[in-house]
């Protein structure tokens, strides 16, 4: 019996890497500190946001990581590849989108910018507008099946 | 994924770098000379504002006009911060004040020398509070200066926070904020010099640099003002300060005294920066950005393996069966 194409540990790995991020890419906004939840018991650092950025890279290396990975598999499945319920469109959309923008901002923080000056508001605000989303629909229909049958 | 499959795809990953590692090349930037900066004299400085003065008044139209009574915020350690009532102060960085002289005396064989240093945004070549602000109203413009837009600053100040010497000067009752939450989030807009981006646009100069009577500050293509820097350095065994603090920036200052003696002698403080040695804050970053745009490759061939993998198991499978 082959292993499924999306194991469980790599599924619990990308939920608690998002997480992570949802968290550290709030801590990018002075917020943390404003509503004393940096002033908590060993969570001064996430008032920090030398750490936070970087936590935040770090985090964001890995969803890339596991995202590409399951967009490979997927692809590569030929005629074993399952189809996508609607729930599993939604976090492909959701997830690549947040996926993509993150990474167009890092480049842009390199030297590779792919954006005006003047237009990286908006990609800061997709950025946001998409994690919001995907927060959102994690809570309305994060427990729905992405793909219609294991195979 | 076994080890084996995870061992072939970090191998890719590392294969992939030569690919990635340009795209982060942090130099590349500075090197193409098309970015500005600026280069102070020190020696030529004699204090007398008129930089100042001339700042001011070609920002004028600029500075903040808050309403008051500034909005209740919440919760209470959000304070306020207000320069509307002291629109005069010139001895510091304030929303209304983007640049200031500061007055560094030291002592050199037995003799008391003082040396004005005038004094506003550094203008980064990886700006930290351009590249970290989360709500893009920092930015770094293709000639090197980095501007705040007050039209969509919520006055965070993490800008300031980021900023290795603390430039950025918030003002509070003014801007987007108050349209939106002004109780519960943002507190005013941040306020810094823009190296009068507009009039260097429209092919002129920054006011500072026009008013000078003693053509203390010059402003150029980078490569060419870090040469002239280090010519005046060598002809008058001076220093420099601001070529590689913070990983480069474009605002250099050559002084005859070195620059870890004229920090010592300054009285600095909130928007009194010093003139500190300044490490890279971006470029501690630099690796796991690097590691972000690896991460692509190396996930494509984790999922490849995975599947090759798993068609390979298959196969062995109905050899058995």
């Amino acid at each position: 019996m082959p292993k499924p194409l999306f194991p469980v540990w790599q599924k619990r790995l990308t939920l608690i890497a998002a997480l992570g991020l949802a968290l550290t890419g709030m801590g990018q906004m002075p917020i943390f500190s404003r509503y004393y939840i940096a002033d908590l018991p060993g969570l001064s650092w996430l008032g920090n946001y030398q750490i936070t950025a970087a936590l935040h890279l770090a985090l964001g290396a890995a969803l890339v990581f596991l995202l590409t990975s399951y967009a490979a598999s997927w692809l590569a499945a030929g005629r074993l590849r399952p189809t996508l319920t609607t729930a599993g469109k939604w976090r492909v959309t959701l997830y690549g989108a947040v996926a993509l923008t993150g990474v167009v901002r890092v480049l842009q923080n390199g030297s590779w910018a792919m954006v005006g000056p003047m237009q990286v508001r908006y990609l800061d605000w997709l950025h946001l507008a998409v994690a919001m989303g995907l927060l959102a629909f994690a809570m309305a229909a994060g427990r729905k099946a992405a793909v219609a049958g294991r195979k | 994924m076994n080890r084996r499959a995870f061992l072939k795809s970090l191998g890719t990953a590392v294969a992939a770098a030569p690919v990635a590692a340009p795209l982060l090349a942090r130099d590349a930037a500075a090197a193409s000379g098309e970015q500005l900066a600026t280069l102070f004299d020190l020696s030529k400085c004699v204090g007398c504002g008129a930089c100042v003065a001339g700042c001011r008044e070609a920002h004028a139209a600029d500075y903040p006009n808050p309403q008051k009574p500034f909005p209740k915020m919440y919760p209470s350690r959000v304070k306020a911060e207000d320069f509307s009532d002291k629109r005069e102060v010139d001895d510091r960085l304030t929303p209304y004040n983007w640049l200031f002289i500061q007055t560094a005396t030291v002592t050199r064989n037995g003799k008391a020398i003082s040396l004005n240093i005038p004094r506003r945004c550094m203008h980064c070549v990886h700006p930290p509070c351009a590249e970290l602000c989360p709500w893009g109203s920092a930015v770094r413009h293709d000639d090197g200066a980095v501007v705040i837009d007050a039209n969509i600053c919520l006055g965070g100040s993490k800008c300031r926070d980021v900023c290795p010497w603390h430039i950025p000067q918030r003002q509070t009752g003014v801007g987007l904020y108050l349209d939106l939450m002004p109780a519960f989030a943002g507190n005013g807009v941040m306020y810094k010099c823009d190296r009068c981006h507009g009039r260097v646009a429209a092919g002129g100069k920054p006011a500072c640099i026009e008013a000078c009577p003693n053509d203390v500050q010059t402003i150029g293509p980078r490569k060419q003002i870090i040469a002239a820097a280090h010519d005046l350095a060598r002809q008058t065994g001076g220093f420099i300060y601001g070529e590689t603090e913070n990983g480069g920036t474009n605002t250099l200052y050559v002084s005859p005294i070195p620059f870890e003696e004229l920090h010592a002698a300054l009285q600095t403080g909130p928007g009194n920066p010093g003139l500190q040695a300044a490490a890279d804050v971006m470029g501690k970053e630099k690796n796991l950005a690097t590691a972000v745009l690896l991460a692509p490759f190396a996930g494509i061939a984790a999922g490849i393996l995975r599947v090759a993998n798993r068609a390979r198991k298959a196969a062995k499978e109905d050899d058995h069966a």
